[in-house]
């Protein structure tokens, strides 16, 4: 694999704080997101499985 | 004092697992069904997770390696090297810095995905060093510098101008594990 070079020296620290600032953008735009209807349904179903099983 | 019923807990952790899903699938309807799957899991499992130690960590070791089981299951499901999904992602970006933002998405799916599960896992997830690199059954040194390439590729890539072509490591990423680990 090559050594990445930075290319613009002086700008290095500006893109290091875009790309942690960016990650953690998507990460959490994700996590804002509603959890989708059918994994909450799962999670009900398993729960009243083993409900039904250990009775 | 007594914990809650881990198996009760587990919705809490839906959003972070269905963001960890969607760095390894590069796909949201295939991250929706990973995450499924490790619910599942980790639901049948239960007995194996020890109270009071961290339960996301132990869902998102799950559903990782539930990923490289299907991946070598289903190597076809991955494929999307042609960056289709990175485009689709960045027309949804809101304006403000939505240039950066989407060259940053499209840069990280050029990651491999290795170096992808290790930035949110240290990057966005707040893990340390050590306890990713458990996870991921993997040095701490390894997954030192996994995130370290990553941020410099990312940083390469980010400041190549739009349009230029990158090679994308998916392949040989997807080959490698396919190579190293088929059953």
């Amino acid at each position: 694999m090559p050594e990445a070079k930075n290319k613009r020296g002086n700008s290095a620290s500006e893109l290091d704080r875009q790309i942690e600032e960016n990650l953690r953008r998507a990460y959490e735009d994700t996590l804002k997101e509603a959890i989708p209807d059918e994994m909450a349904q799962l999670l009900q179903k398993l729960k009243s499985q083993g409900e039904g099983a250990s009775k | 004092m007594s914990h809650r019923d881990p198996r009760e807990e587990m919705v809490d952790y839906i959003p972070s697992l269905r963001a960890f899903a969607r760095a390894l699938t590069q796909n949201h309807a295939a991250a929706d069904d990973l995450v499924q799957d490790a619910i599942v899991k980790a639901w049948a499992n239960i007995d194996k997770y020890k109270v009071g130690t961290n339960l996301q960590a132990w869902m998102f070791t799950i559903l990782r390696n539930t990923h490289y089981s299907n991946l070598r299951k289903h190597r076809r499901e991955v494929e999307d090297v042609d960056g289709n999904h990175a485009a689709k992602l960045a027309e949804k970006a809101p304006q403000d810095s939505a240039m950066i933002f989407n060259d940053f998405k499209t840069a990280f799916m050029q990651l491999p995905v290795d170096q992808r599960e290790a930035l949110v896992l240290v990057g966005a997830s707040g893990y340390s060093y050590e306890e990713a690199a458990e996870m991921c059954e993997c040095a701490v040194g390894t997954m030192k510098s996994r995130v370290n390439r990553a941020r410099t590729k990312l940083a390469e890539l980010m400041q190549l101008d739009e349009g230029e072509d990158v090679i994308t490591t998916e392949g040989t990423a997807l080959a490698s594990l396919g190579g190293s680990a088929v059953a």
